[in-house]
């Protein structure tokens, strides 16, 4: 009897331990027993948590991660369970929470099927398993998808925006995100949804454009494009002010692109609504989601400015202004075009002459032939007679009569008064900066102007300093930021010289017809050649290191290849393998031929 | 010739000395196969030069070192396919192919004569400084590193000869027909080469009424001997350090000396690849995705056919699944199986050892052909294929599999 209880007793201590008691985490260890479960020791050996496990993990915080089957949970460290093996996978979220998975199958070793959710530390659930895809967090907010739909929960792992939606973007940096509901994905296009209803929500969940609508958008400020053809039939001042000058101020509609997770770009704060798949009619709502002009009232309508939104009443040739306290249009008769108000006057157009208005809708200036976008808080303008400037209210600052006046860069603007007059630059207020001195020039760019006088092309500084005297017949346009050597030529169809331009001295010249500047493709070299065809590589020493005897692309990569090998020399086989590369006809040989020994690289 | 003489001779040239950086990360730094492509183009077909021009522009695949040379097709006027490979190895052998390949491990300059090992280092994954002393100290660890770059790694180079011709289905002749116009013109409008600009159907009608773009490939693979005395001769004979005018003649009177041996070769089914994932404006992709994938497929049958060139691609992952960045591209099925290969180096020699055998999950093949992912394909946006273990030990990152029979 003794012997066969001693049996028992040893077999049960096999599986079962003495009644625990509470233990400190650093006492427990995790043990495999002989039939390979698992269970807890203490440092004398001792088991203090039964082997029933799968798998355990060591005790942290008081806890441990324990596995039966396929499922984990949390013990404590006498063994009770603080949260039920239920769970595929368990995972830190965060000091209060865990992220876990449930409801999944292995299937040949790997974990299908499986539905995400949220519970607590104590094992209370917080957000139900039940979602294929949980976003990461991001500003206390992360998408949920649910079948084929998602939604938005926050940090406490409450539903911002319900899970309902075909396709959602991503918050954007204000905060606002939007949604579609019923739309579908085409085939080819598995991330941007089309059809269905369009809206959009703040971070809150507020409701800012309802999802009913065709299409919804942001307002973005208006780009001016530029036309090749048109600025080709300019004269060349007039393709100066019109290049340089920017754009004019309105915001116009930027509709959502319906990519999954795209971002809303960074706006004006209002938004834009339409039940027409073309964006037309639509409404106006301020950040909060007010509706500020109803849809359907106009044809277009912009985002409004100081208290008066343009609009285009029935087709795209009109315009007019809203005022979005009254609701009542400022012209009885739309004009042609219109800009939006800046510092309480706005530029309009008839079609053949251009003006400004104040919130009345009362002229404010004469009528010039062109009116150019706001620059540094001035207006360059053009009339028959000339260009002149106005202040940001549209009062003249310089009567439209100068020859040419430039679009203001690092402060200051070219001007010229009349065609043989002497050049210079002023500032905002038309103060001379640089006294008038030159007979011809140009803006200020990367920190320079290149300036003619009597005796050739120059380059200055901001303070009128000569960088490079002017000397010469050309100079080439400079192409970034800190450029060091600037190309010159003496005559036309002379040699290039290459001058420094931090100490005005010629570093070399070299007979091109064609040439790159230098840190234009690469630092510290410029791609030069005889022509196009017949390119090479030269140093700021005037060395070429790449003889010109290449098209400009094999140049270019031949080049690459020279840094990425570190090589320190160009040799005759560079050459020859830089040739063969570019020459096709190492792919014209025929089967039955045998090549020329020249095609070959080895 | 006596082995160790030969190793000798070859430990007394001169050894470069700096060795451009690697610049790999580590799941890339392993052994490759190295591999040229050529491809043999029936000039007078239908597509010929579009095909060309696409062919082009495929790289060797990363699983492998690119050995190609600056020939990359070779022209067959006939409309006739190529019966037998006999054609096409008497032109290897007339143009010495396979010394030019010889040639590109040791760089050889074709003007100089001089040869380095860089690439044998660099390929071979050695230290380049150990490399080079165990080398000049004629030590028996780097005798043994030759031979095993000659083994492993010279001896492992391949050309695959790719005979690509364009599928015409004799049923819609006519819109077939109509799709030549289409695609010179849109070609031609790519191209700005307003030659080619004929009046005929827009992209969007040819994809209406197309299901798709069919190559029919033969690729016959080739194998660069490298035995003892193939390497013998060359470091004794063609291999200098320096710039050597006399030895030019020499190595170019004697190119014959190093041979490709004919393997076998495999053709494709010539099945029809969709538009989908083809933007509007790039229809060239059309052409470039159909020989892709054809000759991806037949890379992978010839490596099922043909033990000796099967790649060998690293573990990834271990846990929590194991995970190899191969997939459809390569070949990979259900029903494969891949051995897992521990790297021994036995003083200076790498030896592989078999662990473990593991299969790929049949759900959780990833799709790495060449644009899977514009298409949609299933399993285009896993990344790496998951596998289980069938049998064997333990597993580690950085070990190799290869596929079995």
């Amino acid at each position: 009897m003794r012997k066969s209880f001693i049996k028992l007793l040893s077999a049960a201590s096999l599986v079962l331990c003495p009644a625990a008691h509470s233990f400190a985490a650093g006492d427990l260890i995790p043990d495999q027993n002989q039939k390979g479960k698992w269970g807890y020791i203490d440092e004398a050996g001792t088991c203090v948590i039964d082997y029933k496990y799968d798998a355990a993990e060591n005790f942290k915080d008081g806890r441990a991660k324990v596995r039966k089957g396929d499922n984990y949970g949390y013990i404590d460290t006498r063994g009770e369970k603080i949260i039920d093996t239920k769970y595929n996978t368990i995972e830190y979220h965060s000091p209060a929470a865990y992220k876990v998975s449930a409801g999944g199958k292995y299937k040949d070793g790997v974990l299908l099927d499986e539905k995400y959710g949220f519970i607590a530390t104590d094992g209370t659930v917080l957000l139900k398993p039940e979602y294929e895809e949980v976003g990461q967090f991001k500003d206390g907010l992360a998408y949920v998808r649910k079948g084929d739909k998602y939604g938005y929960i926050d940090s406490s792992f409450n539903f911002v925006i319900q899970c309902k939606y075909k396709a959602v973007g991503a918050f954007n940096k204000d905060g606002y995100v939007w949604v579609n509901d019923g739309g579908k994905f085409e085939k080819g296009s598995p991330n941007e949804v089309v059809d269905g209803k369009f809206g959009i929500f703040d971070k809150t969940g507020k409701v800012i454009v309802p999802a009913n609508h065709k299409m919804a958008g942001v307002f973005v400020a208006y780009k001016q494009s530029f036309d090749e053809n048109r600025l080709k039939q300019m004269e060349t001042v007039e393709r100066t002010v019109f290049t340089e000058s920017g754009s004019h101020h309105l915001y116009v509609k930027r509709a959502i692109d319906g990519k999954k997770f795209s971002v809303l770009p960074d706006s004006v704060p209002g938004f834009w609504s339409s039940k027409k798949i073309d964006g037309s009619k639509n409404a106006v709502y301020d950040i909060d989601g007010n509706v500020i002009i109803k849809e359907g009232k106009y044809r277009q309508a912009f985002f409004p400015e100081e208290g008066l939104a343009m609009v285009r009443p029935k087709n795209a040739s009109e315009a007019n202004f809203v005022d979005i306290t009254t609701g009542k249009l400022l012209f009885k008769k739309s004009v042609a075009n219109a800009w939006a108000f800046y510092d309480g006057v706005a530029i309009v157009t008839n079609g053949r002459t251009w003006h400004f208005i104040n919130k009345q809708g009362e002229p404010v200036s004469k009528d010039y032939e062109k009116i150019y976008p706001r620059k540094d808080g001035v207006y360059i303008v053009k009339s028959a007679e000339g260009y002149g400037l106005l202040d940001k209210s549209a009062n003249v600052i310089l009567e439209a009569n100068n020859y040419a006046i430039y679009p203001s860069s690092h402060g200051l603007l070219y001007r010229k008064d009349t065609q043989n007059s002497l050049a210079g630059y002023m500032n905002n207020g038309a103060e001379w900066v640089i006294s008038p001195q030159f007979s011809n020039g140009y803006s200020f760019k990367y920190g320079s102007a290149f300036v003619k006088a009597e005796n050739g092309w120059g380059l200055i500084d901001t303070d009128g300093n000569e960088l490079v005297k002017c000397r010469w017949w050309s100079l080439v346009f400079l192409t970034q930021e800190g450029q060091k050597i600037v190309w010159a030529q003496k005559a036309k169809g002379d040699t290039y010289y290459a001058v420094d331009i931090t100490t005005d001295q010629e570093l070399f010249s070299g007979q091109y017809a064609w040439l790159r500047n230098f840190g234009q493709d690469y630092e510290n070299v410029a791609i030069v050649g005889t022509d196009k065809k017949h390119c090479g590589v030269v140093d700021a020493a005037g060395k070429m290191i790449i003889p010109m005897e290449f098209s400009y692309t094999a140049a270019f990569e031949g080049y690459a290849d020279y840094i990425a090998k570190n090589k320190t020399e160009w040799t005759a086989t560079d050459t020859y393998k830089l040739k063969l590369y570019h020459n096709n006809e190492r792919n014209r040989g025929g089967l039955y031929e045998v090549l020329d020994a020249s095609l070959w690289d080895y | 010739m006596n082995r160790k003489y030969i190793l000798a001779i070859a430990a007394l040239v001169l050894l470069s000395s700096s060795l451009s950086a690697w610049a790999q990360t580590d799941v890339e730094r392993y052994r490759r196969l190295s591999l040229c492509n050529i491809l043999i183009k029936h000039d007078s077909e239908q597509f010929a030069d579009e095909i060309e021009e696409e062919f082009l522009k495929i790289p060797v695949s990363d699983k492998y070192n690119d050995h190609n040379l600056s020939v990359r097709v070779v022209t067959v006027s006939s409309k006739q396919k190529l019966k037998k490979e006999t054609e096409i190895t008497k032109y290897i052998e007339q143009n010495h192919v396979a010394s030019r390949l010889v040639a590109k491990w040791f760089n050889r300059d074709i003007l100089t004569g001089r040869c380095d090992m860089d690439t044998v280092k660099a390929r071979g994954l050695y230290d380049a400084s150990v490399f080079d002393q165990e080398l000049a100290s004629r030590s028996a660890r780097g005798m043994a590193m030759l031979e095993d770059a000659g083994e492993d790694l010279i001896g492992n180079t391949y050309l695959c000869m790719h005979e690509i011709t364009y599928i015409d289905k004799n049923k819609r002749a006519r819109v077939w027909g109509a799709i030549g116009q289409g695609l010179l013109a849109v070609a031609g409008a790519y191209m700005g080469n307003s030659d080619l600009v004929k009046t005929g159907e827009s992209l969007n009608d040819l994809i209406s009424t197309l299901k798709g773009f069919s190559v029919r490939i033969n690729t016959r693979l080739y194998r660069l001997s490298w035995d003892e005395q193939t390497a013998g001769s060359f470091y004794t004979q063609h291999y200098s350090a320096t710039d050597n005018p006399d030895g030019i003649s020499k190595f170019e009177n004697e190119r014959g000396l190093y041979r490709l041996e004919y393997i076998g070769n495999v053709e494709s089914k010539g099945g029809t690849t969709s538009f989908l994932g083809i933007n509007e404006d790039e229809p060239e992709l059309m052409i470039r995705k159909a020989c892709q994938r054809a000759m991806d497929d037949n890379i992978a049958d010839l490596q099922k056919k043909y033990e000796q060139f099967r790649i060998k691609t690293p573990v990834v992952t271990v846990a929590p699944t194991i995970t190899a960045y191969i997939g459809l591209k390569e070949g990979v099925t259900k029903d494969s199986r891949y051995e897992v290969l521990e790297k021994e180096d036995d003083n200076g020699r790498i030896k592989y050892k078999r662990v473990a055998v593991i299969k790929p999950v049949a759900t959780k093949i990833w799709d790495n052909r060449f644009m899977a992912a514009e298409e949609m394909a299933y399993g285009a946006d896993f990344g790496a294929t998951t596998f289980v273990k069938e049998s064997g030990g333990e597993i580690a990152p950085g070990m190799l599999i290869r596929e079995i029979n």
